[in-house]
């Protein structure tokens, strides 16, 4: 048996995965997949860094869960002031409506927009969560870089490779 | 709180870590780490492969805990016949102490020995645990193959790489002790 209460999760944004339209089936499939870790290891509170990609298709995969009436405790960890500032109408509109739905949103820095501020929210993520979700293709970057500190603080890892997610 | 019932401990052999003396100081640090990792997320069972180097580590680890009084089952997988019969006396003398030391042997195959049994053992103990710990540095090899499977499976990894196992000298009362240390670089 093996149960979490608190996960994180770290992953790509789009352009290391499939498409921009999350609708996309390899997203719906690795959104499925997600639900499924989160019931199955009994998951009662997650943090999601609410980047555009994996970060919202997370939340969005937490936000199906609590709608079944499950509880689960969604916090949205905001790396920076105006996060989505730079996004297209669409998307803040979206990450609005995600962050409506969280149980409890976090301002992890009160600066403005600097990529370094990310690596930070990470950190935070890792060091508030007893385990770490990571849809990573095992390059280097932001995600490589949460993985190596997860590893460093011996926290367990569950690791999903976007490339061998099948849509048959 | 996370809670972990069976895990597995995967790893390389000595020639990936530290060479073949265990009384080499890099080896009693990873012991350590592997016993707080056993007794802080409260695991109740370890399947090892008893291999030379990281399996026979973490099986002197969980000895350590249960001779302290710790409610621990140690469960051996060994891949199959005569598994230690290459090795060197002292080396079989250890093999079988820990063996005598373990609540459960399990013979996961009857076979000769085979490299590839090695590969069948290691899917076996995988699938029966919650969790991996991989004492790993991150090349290619059957440690690899194990990470992947594990990660497959959409368990939990708890990776140690052995370059950041650091013992730290330190002068202390007077003595040069080894001190435990774990460094992020």
């Amino acid at each position: 048996m093996l149960f979490i209460d608190t996960l994180c999760v770290t992953g790509h944004r789009q352009d290391k995965l499939w498409v921009y339209d999350m609708n996309e089936k390899h997203y719906q499939a690795l959104k499925e997949i997600i639900k499924s870790i989160i019931i199955s290891y009994g998951v009662r509170r997650v943090y999601v860094g609410m980047a555009l990609g994996i970060d919202q298709l997370f939340a969005q995969a937490c936000v199906e869960i609590k709608l079944t009436g499950r509880p689960l405790e969604l916090i949205a960890a905001i790396p920076c002031q105006n996060q989505e500032c730079k996004w297209n109408k669409d998307s803040q509109n979206y990450y609005r409506y995600l962050l409506s739905m969280c149980d409890q949103k976090i301002l992890v820095t009160d600066a403005p927009y600097k990529p370094y501020l990310m690596q930070i929210r990470n950190k935070f993520m890792v060091d508030n969560s007893d385990a770490v979700l990571a849809i990573w293709d095992g390059s280097s970057g932001g995600t490589g870089n949460c993985v190596g500190y997860a590893e460093d603080k011996i926290k367990p890892i569950i690791r999903i490779e976007p490339s061998k997610i099948n849509v048959a | 709180m996370l809670f972990i019932d069976a895990l597995c401990v995967v790893g390389h052999k000595p020639d990936k870590l530290w060479g073949y003396d265990i009384a080499e100081p890099h080896y009693d640090v990873l012991k350590e780490i592997v016993k707080s990792v056993i007794t802080s997320y409260g695991i109740k069972r370890v399947y090892v492969g008893m291999e030379l180097g990281a399996g026979q580590l973490c099986a002197q680890a969980c000895v350590d805990l249960k001779l302290t009084g710790l409610q621990l089952e140690l469960i051996a997988a060994i891949p199959c016949q005569n598994h230690s019969c290459k090795w060197p006396e002292s080396a079989q003398n250890y093999y079988n102490y820990l063996l005598a030391m373990c609540d459960q042997k399990i013979l996961v195959s009857d076979a000769p020995y085979n490299t590839y049994l090695m590969q069948v053992r290691n899917q076996y103990i995988i699938d029966n645990s919650d969790a991996t710990l991989a004492i790993w540095d991150g090349y290619a090899d059957e440690t690899a193959d194990c990470v992947e499977y594990t990660a497959g499976k959409l368990k939990p990894i708890i990776r140690l790489e052995p370059k950041k196992i650091i013992v730290q000298p330190v002068f202390d009362a007077g003595i040069l002790n080894e001190k435990v240390f774990v460094t992020e670089d």
